[in-house]
């Protein structure tokens, strides 16, 4: 049995070595945006700085619903949106310290989906480097427990961009500044088609936002840490919980959907409340009568006309909590 | 909780470590800790079922001892079907009960007769069918005063609830599994070393082969009808390494798993795929349950020694039974009934036992001969496999015709055929090894004696890096749904 022992060991030892220095954390990475999407817009855009005051950011339910002119024209303040697909708070509140860190001036809108704080949710794209970085090593193994291929790649991406931090390659970024005519907004057209009823069902049971939900685990307290920094950062910061169609609504009420987003609405609000320079809206709750389903593309994302109501909407409800500040 | 999990790479130490140390050699202690693992294993699945595990034990250790008390026949044979119905009708209930009841609704509507019948909404216990077999052999041992009772009911739920082989086999005998419990278990290190390298050729094989070639059997299957011929033929040729290498895969882990604990279970598979004809492919493919059935069902029916017709209906049962026994639909009974005409011939000619030996013993190569026996055996194999796969026996004979369309001469391809490549040289590989394993247990235990320690570790290496770089989601094994 010693011996036994002894031998699993020596053979284990060079495997662990190897293993925890693959995944080794890379403390330098907390300082960078590990989006490359995020950071090729945020250059393409040409911001400048000193005329801007409202940066809009987020995931999809910013970039597609919040249309930048409307707020300039509705708040007389000059407005962009870098929100990219995906893109989560931690990652928002990264790009926030490394690009517009000294801009006192500047307000944010954050959209802030809930699937960022379940800890289910790391289908493809719904897990930010930032947030894998953030994660402990014990963290990253519950959460890929079931797919450990997936947090090898993880770990292969965050490698390559601790490469790139260390030589300091970042041509790889693809600019084109014409890709955003709209100062960042991109405009979605149509209308989603209703379903059949198992159809529908399949969809709910396999939705990658609220796959074994679970709201209170590692992604939350990485999410907790995110409002901290932003606290200290002290910009005026609205982050909003985006609105869903009357359809999909009636569809998940009291479902687990609806308990994990009602959880996570509930949460937000209590936990936000803790800071002063931030606000929060919850749109999945408070519904907003002009936005019918006839507005939405599909059954969470607003097309061109929603996203021109709800940005009306949401700049005069900025306007009221920046006028009362 | 499944051998391919987190949860048992926790739970196997545990175990391990609690079995060494706290029992003292104490095989009292040792079969009482293995009855609780095993129990908490498999109430991972589902604690309810725990009750029809324990109620299955309960059952056939009573009629077991009165059985052997029956002062006469008569009584003997009344608890000897007592307990064959109630495992069988268990068996029946929760596995085919729906099929009967839709089948015999079809059967009369198209005879005009609308009949409504109600559904059970009941998940399949899983492994019901091993652990049902595994009683079902030891009442059969008993009656036929092959074996003595066992008194002592711990011992006999580890017999029946082992957990390395409690949800997919490999179906025990008493005869066998029975002795190595009632005695002290002494740690074995070479036992030990070569059972871990068991599990981990288990895992490779279902992790880095099964799992991976799964998802282009089914993104094939799931679209036959917009692929070519070739493509489809592709498709099949995946399932056909992904069910070897999924269930030998698990009975890999499984008899690695039992090793480390100082007890060894049959062997379930023999390098099938190297079979010289049919007959031979299921004397070497999931072996327990072949001869489970050739010593519980063929051989009371008479075997092979009342003439021609009897042969042949014999075997005909048996392969209608077993393909039934894989899952309640028809095409496994199909997928049966193929493999009993495949063996046919054999049969009429009394060539079945041609081929006992080991292919190309003491050879590197096959003779021209062998080799194409083994080409002609191994494509009668795949095109059973086509209705093993398919979801009903209509869509088993669409993707056949869609092999067979005028497409199946073209270069094969669907989405994601560029990631694959590197699946199929692995593949090529893992034959090429098993190929020259064969005169193993499994591919991988001779390499101890023929290679130093720092190749075989780098092997290990190589091995365990490459389940890792190819694991995909975690997928459950074929054979549990059984």
């Amino acid at each position: 049995m010693k011996r036994f022992a002894i031998q699993l060991l020596k053979f284990a030892i060079p495997f662990v070595l190897l293993f925890s220095l693959f995944l080794s954390d890379f403390p330098v990475l907390n300082y960078e945006i590990l989006n490359s999407e995020l950071e090729e817009k945020i250059i393409s855009l040409k911001i400048d700085t000193s005329r801007l005051n409202i940066i809009i950011a987020g995931d999809s339910r910013a970039e597609r619903q919040l249309m930048p002119a409307i707020f300039n024209t509705n708040t007389g303040l000059s407005t962009i949106n870098i929100a990219t697909t995906g893109c989560d708070l931690v990652t928002v509140v990264s790009a926030i310290k490394k690009k517009y860190a000294d801009s006192a001036k500047l307000c944010f809108i954050i959209s802030a989906s809930s699937w960022q704080v379940n800890d289910g949710a790391i289908d493809h794209g719904y897990l930010s480097l930032n947030c894998f970085q953030k994660l402990s090593k014990i963290g990253k193994f519950i959460l890929y427990k079931k797919y450990l291929s997936e947090l090898l790649g993880m770990q292969v991406q965050l490698f390559k961009e601790f490469v790139h931090s260390v030589v300091g390659n970042r041509n790889c970024l693809r600019i084109d500044s014409n890709a955003y005519p709209e100062l960042g907004f991109i405009g979605i057209e149509g209308r989603f088609k209703v379903q059949d009823k198992s159809s529908l069902n399949t969809l709910l049971s396999n939705h990658s936002w609220y796959k074994n939900n679970s709201n209170s685990g590692f992604r939350w307290a990485i999410f907790q840490n995110s409002l901290k920094e932003l606290e200290k950062i002290n910009a005026p910061c609205i982050i909003y919980q985006p609105p869903v169609s009357s359809y999909w609504k009636s569809n998940t009420e009291n479902s687990f959907i609806d308990i994990a987003e009602m959880d996570y609405s509930r949460k937000v609000t209590m936990e936000i409340q803790k800071y002063k320079n931030i606000v929060f809206f919850d749109f999945y709750s408070n519904d907003i009568r002009e936005l019918d389903d006839s507005m939405y593309y599909d059954y969470q994302h607003l097309n061109r006309q929603g996203a021109e109501i709800f940005s009306g909407f949401l700049a005069k409800k900025f306007m009221e909590s920046y006028e009362c500040r | 909780m499944l051998f391919n999990s987190l949860d048992f790479a926790i739970f196997l130490p545990v175990v391990f470590i609690l079995y060494w140390f706290t029992t003292k050699g104490n095989y009292r202690l040792q079969n009482f800790l293995l009855l609780i693992a095993s129990y908490f294993f498999y109430g991972c699945w589902d604690w309810r079922f725990l009750f029809l595990l324990f109620f299955s034990t309960l059952l056939d250790f009573y009629t077991g001892i009165k059985i052997h008390e029956a002062t006469n026949q008569k009584n003997k044979l009344l608890w000897l079907w007592l307990s064959v119905t109630v495992n069988l009708g268990f068996l029946g209930i929760f596995k085919y009960y729906n099929f009967f009841a839709t089948s015999f609704a079809s059967g009369l509507s198209l005879l005009g007769f609308q009949t409504n019948f109600t559904s059970l909404q009941v998940l399949l216990p899983v492994g019901i069918s091993f652990y049902t077999f595994h009683g079902l052999s030891y009442i059969i041992d008993l009656y036929k005063n092959r074996i003595a009772p066992e008194r002592n009911f711990v011992n006999y739920s580890v017999f029946v609830s082992f957990f390395p082989l409690l949800v997919a086999g490999p179906i025990e005998r008493a005869t066998h599994l029975l002795p190595q419990i009632l005695k002290k278990r002494e740690f074995d290190y070479s036992k030990a070393v070569d059972g871990m390298r068991q599990i981990l050729w288990g895992l490779f094989k279902k992790i880095v082969i099964a799992d991976n070639c799964a998802e282009y059997a089914n993104t094939i299957f799931n679209n036959s009808e917009g692929y070519s011929g070739s493509t489809n033929v592709l498709g099949a040729l995946f399932f056909t390494f992904q069910i070897y290498c999924d269930f030998s895969g698990y009975s890999d882990i499984a008899l690695g798993t039992a090793r480390l604990f100082g007890i060894d279970l049959l062997r379930n598979f023999a390098f099938p795929y190297f079979s010289r004809d049919v007959a031979e492919f299921w004397r070497r493919w999931h072996i327990s349950l072949s001869s489970w059935f050739k010593d519980y069902l063929y051989i009371p029916l008479g075997g092979s020694k009342g003439g021609l017709w009897l042969k042949i209906r014999n075997t005909f049962i048996i392969f209608i039974v077993s393909g039934f026994w894989h899952g309640a639909n028809w095409t496994f009974v199909v997928w049966g009934l193929l493999n009993a005409l495949y063996i046919l011939p054999s049969i009429v000619f009394n060539t079945n036992r041609n081929n006992l030996d080991i292919v190309a013993n003491g050879k590197y190569l096959p003779s021209l001969k062998e080799l194409f026996a083994m080409i002609f055996t191994f494509v009668l194999t795949v095109f059973a496999w086509i209705f093993f796969r398919a979801s009903s026996v209509r869509g088993a004979f669409r993707y056949i015709s869609e092999i067979f369309s005028g497409s199946l001469f073209t270069t094969p391809y669907f989405p994601g055929i560029g990631r694959s490549l590197p699946i199929i040289f692995i593949t090529c590989l893992f034959l090429i090894v098993e190929w020259f394993g064969r005169t193993n247990q499994y591919a991988m235990e001779g390499i101890e004696a023929k290679l130093n320690r720092p190749t075989r570790w780098t092997i290990y290496y190589g091995i365990i890096l490459a389940i890792f770089y190819f694991a995909g989601k975690e997928q459950q094994f074929i054979y549990f749904q059984f």
